[in-house]
Order: structure tokens, then C-alpha cells, then sequence
């Protein structure tokens, strides 16, 4: 019955309380966001590579390589040399080796040149192997293995023709396009930056820049059946992965390869790495949620705001309410079911706002960042946000209400104007 | 009257609620803000070029000759303090050579469940301690002139020796306890559940790694894993420690614990 009073009181007044209900539904939006955020961030990094012991890189930065290695954000401040890379390789204690060679790209997707060690050893999430939804790896110098989301999006088939482009940015004079690859197969979906990545050999990077120079295409062209006769070893990589027969020496090979004399190199530790960079963009997390939480406190304290001015307007209204039998308390109880209405209004239109923008971002995320947001319910934590704003909300409304309280007590049943 | 004072209390009552929640909100991430930073993350290897062989045919030194500087005795850190530099290790109770030598074991602490406390210097087996080398090549040393340049090849066989140490079988299969440090290796979701533990912080970084008898592959009971915010703090690992000295079709060499539990390392007991 007060329900129903509650509500049509609050009816009568929508117009003001539907921007009360906005500016909550914002703020839970933006503290809930940044909460999810982080949490399917973290999540897609860490389940990008799994069981990898060193990435081995040319010297910049640790957080820097594990970046344009494993996730292909940024670039690579240099290459590693391929005798540097068999030497290592070679050594007793690396059981197996994957190398990777970045730097073009296909319609804006990162192309990667390996070999099928890379099929055979890369593992991601908890210890997955990568598998095919179709086809094979590949085998002849111009097949190409897509990844699921590059498959999905363009179209592509088994037996497709693609052109690779030089550089991170397609441009039409900066194509390949004497030597088209073929593709051969094609990944189940990942979940990582490898659903995003067209791979090729280490030889067919090669051969696709064997009559360019400097990122350049030379006059004398080179046509794809003649590169064939080159010899098409590759001369430098842009990384590789290594795993270790003995984990135990982690370190020790580490640090012989960081004291590597004849090419400045670096190897990282994956998950050390990975700590590393939780802990630099950690302040900032903390610093967004501070943030997120302070919007949602002016956000109420408008709603108090907007209640408190609009007390004397319904003067009238509580007196009526008492007239026809209404106890005190019934008019606090008014105050509070008002506000609880509102404020569960807004957390859940802050909710639909969440997942629609979710929604939306997802292919940025994705495709900036190797991000992938999974659209789930909200979890414990977040459920717990939602639940301390609505008590914090009914604590507010204690005040309009402990006022009309008192006030309908002093003004009793008589209409002062 | 009366109301404007109720007013204006329950309006401070508000604040200091909100402020409680914003502080709630912050606290649980409180300690990763406070957590000791390491010196310098980034990597910076300047190599000095060898002098002798510049043109050499390159070949790639297998990890065991390391020329790299001993550890020196880490400072010993006071119970108070809650930051640790590089290669700052745990407190602990410091043994005289002589005792080493006779490889009396310190004070056994036995806790109610059959786990006992062991020290780091236990895993390196008698004979290899660095006292026992450092008695070793005394005499050699005592010959050598001032400034003799055979006194640095003298020292860096002295710390291949330590490092190529063999592990300590007699270990094998023991209920221990060992506090150490974190380095991840992989992860559920924010929790580790994989890693090396180690003596001293900062192993994985600049300062020279841990031989492999200072390093053990630490495996976490199910739901036993530590959360990435508290990795950089010391841990307690209990659980049975394996200690394989030979790589086997079952295993391979060093110091494993497998289905670990992990707790905080409280240094103010």
C-alpha cells in the first residue's frame, strides 16, 4: 500500500527524478566499468601465453618486449640476429624454441612470420595447445595460417588469396601484391592476440622482401616463382620464445643470455614480467577507482539536493497523508522507499549503460589491445558495489526523511501555507 | 533548534560514512601502493666488450661459467623494517664456519603438523658451502702476492665451484618449511600458481640469480595460489620438498614442491 503512495508521489515529480536516476545510473556505469575493465584485462594477459620459460628479444625494455612480443602492442626497437638465435637455441638446457618476426600487416591485422614450432609449443591460457578449426599449418613458402577473428571478419576460406602490406598500416603502395599467400588453415578461436594475427613462414617473410630495400620496392622486381631459387634463411627475427628442459634454471639461462657478447640481447621471464606490469598500471587502477567511487558520491549528494529542495513543496502532500491516518514514521518510510526506488533504478540502468558500451568497445578493446571483454554477469565484488551504493543512498535519505518527520509532527494536521 | 542540530549531525554521520566506504574501497589494494619498488625495473645491461678476442668465433657460453660477482653478505634487514632492497635476504639466524662445517643443523623448529623450518643454507650440501670453499683455497689465496691478477681467476673458479653446487640429497622427501621470495611463472586468472621461490628479492633481476640449489619450482595446492598484489612480499612455503639430483623419465633435477601452502611471511615473530 505505501508502495503504491510512494510511487505515485514519485511519478508526479518523474521529470526531476529521471535525471536523479541518470546521474546515479553514470556513476554506477563508471565504477562498475572500471571495475570490470581491469579484471578482463588482466585476464586476457595473463591467459595470452602460458608455459613459455624466457622471451628473448634485442635490448629495450622488459615490460616493452613482453608487450610487442606476446601482444603485439608497440614495436620493436631492433631485431636479433639469426646466428645469435641458433646459438641460443643450441644451448643443453632449451628444450625448444619458437621464433617470430613481426612488422607487416594484412587489411590491419599483424601478420607473423615463424615456423611450425610455433603449432607445435605455443600454449596459452591454462596450458592450451593452439588447434585448427580447418586445415593445416603451412608447408609451402606462400601458405598462410589465419587466426579465427581474421578468418571471421573478412570472410576468408580455406584456399583465399591475400595480399600482405609492408608496415603496421595498409597502404596500396606499400603492398606485396606480386606474391599473394594462399591460405591453408585457419585457429579455433582463442581469445587472444593470435585470433587477430595472419601467420607465415620465417622464409616467406623473406621472400616477400627480397627485392625491397629499406621498406622500399626496388625497379628490378622479383617475381614469386623466382624467389623461390633465393636462398631464403631468414637473416633476423623480432623475438623468440624459448622453453627450458629444467625450469629450475630459469635464471641461470637468463642471465647468460643477457650477458650474451656478441649482440645485445634481453630474456624475460614471462610471468615475472607480467607482476611487473600489474604493479606499474596498478596505481593507476586505484587512482580510477577512487575516481569512480567520488563521482558516485556527488552523484547522491544531488539526489539529496534535489530532495531536500522539493520538502516544502510537499508540506501539503504529508499532511494530507497524516490527515487520512498516516503515523510519523509512515513518512520517513516514504522518504526511504523513494530514494531505494531511485537508486535501484539507476543501478540498473547503469547496468544496461554497462554492457551496451561493453558491447560496443569490444572490437576497439580487441583490436587496440588484445583485450577481450567477456559480456558476464557482474561477479561477487561488483555485486557488493551495487549493494553499498543503495545502503549509502537509504542512509542519505534518512535526512529529508528525519525532517519531514519532525515537521509533520510540528505542523499536525493544520495546512500552513 | 532541535532540528537544525539533527541536521547537521546526521549530515557528518553521512560524510564519515562515505568516507569509510571510499577507504574501504581503497584499503584492500593498500598494500600493493606500499609495497617495497624494486630499484630499477627496466633492464640495463651495459656489457663491457672482452677486451682479449674481439673478432672470436661467436660461441655462446653455456649458463654454468658465469662471470658474474659473488653475493655479498646481504645486510640483514631489522624486524621492523617492511621495504627490501636488492638481494636484501630474510633475517636469519647466522652460522659460524666452524658450525657449517661440522654440519650441525640450527635450532630445529618443528611445527604442530610435522613441517620443520629450513634454512636456505641446508640446500647447499656440506662441502660446498661457501665457507668450505673459501677454506679450500685459503692457502692459494695466502700465496698470492698483493694485487695479483690470479686472485680474480682464483675467486671466479671459487664462485663456479658455488654455483655448480650440487643439490642436497639427503633432503629428499622432507616436510618443510621455507620462507622466501616470488618469482611468478604461471597464472590463473590474478592468482600465481607456478613459481621459483628464492633467498633473496630481486633474484630475477639484477643481482646475480641463486646457483640451482638456491632456487626451488614451486607448485601450488589447488586453490592455494597467491594473488599478484602480494608476490612481492616474503612467503612462507610449507609442503614436502623433493630433491631429484639427477634428471630422470619421472623428473628432472633441483628442489620441487608440489602441491604447496602458502602463507604470508609475518618477520615480526
Amino acid at each position: 500500500m505505501i508502495w503504491r503512495i510512494a510511487f505515485k508521489s514519485a511519478w508526479h515529480r518523474r521529470v526531476g527524478l529521471l535525471l536523479t536516476i541518470f546521474s546515479i545510473s553514470v556513476s554506477m556505469f563508471l565504477l562498475l566499468g572500471v571495475d570490470k575493465v581491469r579484471k578482463e584485462a588482466h585476464n586476457s594477459f595473463v591467459n595470452t601465453i602460458s608455459q613459455t620459460d624466457l622471451i628473448v628479444g634485442a635490448r629495450s625494455g622488459s615490460i616493452n618486449l613482453l608487450l610487442y612480443s606476446v601482444f603485439r602492442i608497440g614495436n620493436a626497437t631492433n631485431n636479433v640476429s639469426w646466428e645469435s638465435f641458433q646459438d641460443i637455441a643450441a644451448l643443453d638446457e632449451v628444450a625448444w624454441t619458437v621464433p617470430i618476426s613481426l612488422g607487416d600487416s594484412h587489411r590491419g591485422f599483424r601478420v607473423m612470420g615463424t615456423n611450425e614450432d610455433y603449432f607445435q609449443h605455443y600454449r596459452y591460457g591454462q596450458d592450451e595447445a593452439l588447434a585448427f578449426q580447418e586445415g593445416v599449418p603451412f608447408s609451402d613458402l606462400y601458405d598462410t595460417v589465419l587466426g579465427a577473428e581474421v578468418a571471421d571478419s573478412l570472410g576468408y576460406v580455406l584456399g583465399d588469396e591475400i595480399i600482405i602490406s609492408h608496415g603496421a598500416i595498409a597502404t596500396e603502395f606499400a603492398a606485396h601484391d606480386d606474391k599473394p599467400f594462399h591460405v591453408v588453415g585457419i585457429l579455433e578461436r582463442t581469445g587472444t592476440p593470435v585470433d587477430r594475427t595472419v601467420h607465415i613462414s620465417l622464409e616467406g617473410i623473406e621472400a616477400i622482401h627480397i627485392d625491397w630495400n629499406a621498406g622500399v620496392r626496388m625497379p628490378l622486381e622479383i617475381s614469386a616463382e623466382q624467389a623461390r631459387k633465393f636462398d631464403l634463411e631468414p637473416q633476423t627475427i623480432t623475438a623468440f620464445m624459448l622453453g627450458l628442459e629444467n625450469r629450475i634454471q630459469t635464471f641461470q639461462v637468463q642471465r647468460a643470455i643477457n650477458e650474451y657478447r656478441e649482440e645485445p640481447l634481453q630474456a624475460i621471464v614471462p610471468g615475472v614480467t607480467l607482476a611487473e606490469l600489474w604493479r606499474s598500471i596498478g596505481v593507476f587502477e586505484q587512482v580510477l577507482a577512487v575516481l569512480a567511487a567520488l563521482v558516485l558520491f556527488s552523484a547522491l549528494i544531488g539526489m539529496l539536493t534535489s530532495v531536500l529542495s522539493t520538502l516544502n513543496e510537499r508540506r501539503r502532500e504529508m499532511a494530507v497523508l497524516r490527515a487520512v491516518g498516516a503515523h510519523p514514521y509512515h513518512i520517513l518510510l516514504l522518504f526511504m522507499l523513494e530514494t531505494l526506488m531511485i537508486v535501484v533504478a539507476g543501478c540498473l540502468f547503469g547496468l544496461l549503460l554497462l554492457y551496451v558500451g561493453l558491447a560496443m568497445a569490444r572490437p576497439l578493446l580487441a583490436e587496440l589491445y588484445g583485450i577481450s571483454i567477456a559480456l558476464t554477469p557482474p561477479d561477487g565484488g561488483q555485486w557488493m558495489m551495487i549493494g553499498v551504493a543503495i545502503l549509502l543512498a537509504l542512509i542519505i535519505s534518512l535526512i529529508p526523511g528525519i525532517v519531514a518527520y519532525r515537521r509533520s509532527v510540528e505542523d499536525g494536521l493544520s495546512i500552513r501555507i | 533548534m532541535l532540528t537544525f542540530r539533527l541536521k547537521s549531525f546526521s549530515f557528518l554521520v553521512i560524510s564519515l560514512s562515505i568516507l569509510l566506504f571510499v577507504l574501504a574501497a581503497c584499503a584492500p589494494a593498500a598494500p600493493s601502493v606500499a609495497a617495497p619498488t624494486p630499484a630499477d625495473l627496466v633492464l640495463d645491461n651495459s656489457a663491457e666488450p672482452t677486451p682479449e678476442n674481439p673478432t672470436a668465433i661467436a660461441t655462446m657460453e653455456p649458463p654454468p661459467t658465469l662471470t658474474v660477482m659473488p653475493t655479498t653478505p646481504p645486510n640483514v634487514p631489522s624486524l621492523e623494517e617492511a621495504e627490501f632492497e636488492l638481494g636484501e635476504a630474510l633475517p636469519k639466524v647466522p652460522t659460524t664456519p666452524q658450525e657449517s662445517a661440522e654440519a650441525t643443523p640450527v635450532a630445529v623448529v618443528i611445527d604442530d603438523q610435522g613441517y620443520r623450518e629450513l634454512a636456505w643454507e641446508e640446500m647447499v650440501p656440506p662441502g660446498f658451502r661457501p665457507e668450505d670453499i673459501m677454506a679450500k683455497y685459503q692457502d692459494e689465496l695466502n700465496q698470492m702476492q698483493d694485487g695479483d691478477s690470479a686472485a680474480m681467476d682464483l675467486y671466479d673458479l671459487m664462485q663456479e665451484e658455488f654455483m655448480n653446487a650440487p643439490i642436497n640429497s639427503e633432503l629428499n622427501a622432507q616436510k618443510i618449511k621455507l620462507p622466501g621470495f616470488i618469482a611468478p611463472l604461471e597464472y590463473q586468472d590474478d592468482t600465481i600458481t607456478e613459481f621459483l621461490l628464492v633467498p633473496y628479492f630481486g633474484a630475477c633481476i639484477h643481482v646475480p640469480p641463486p646457483p640451482a640449489n638456491q632456487t626451488v619450482y614451486v607448485t601450488a595446492a589447488d586453490g592455494n595460489g597467491v594473488d599478484v598484489g602480494d608476490s612481492y612480499y616474503p612467503v612462507w612455503v610449507v609442503g614436502e620438498l623433493l630433491a631429484e639430483g639427477q634428471t630422470t623419465d619421472i623428473g628432472v633435477a633441483g628442489y620441487r614442491i608440489q602441491n604447496a601452502t602458502i602463507t604470508p611471511y609475518d618477520y615480526n615473530q
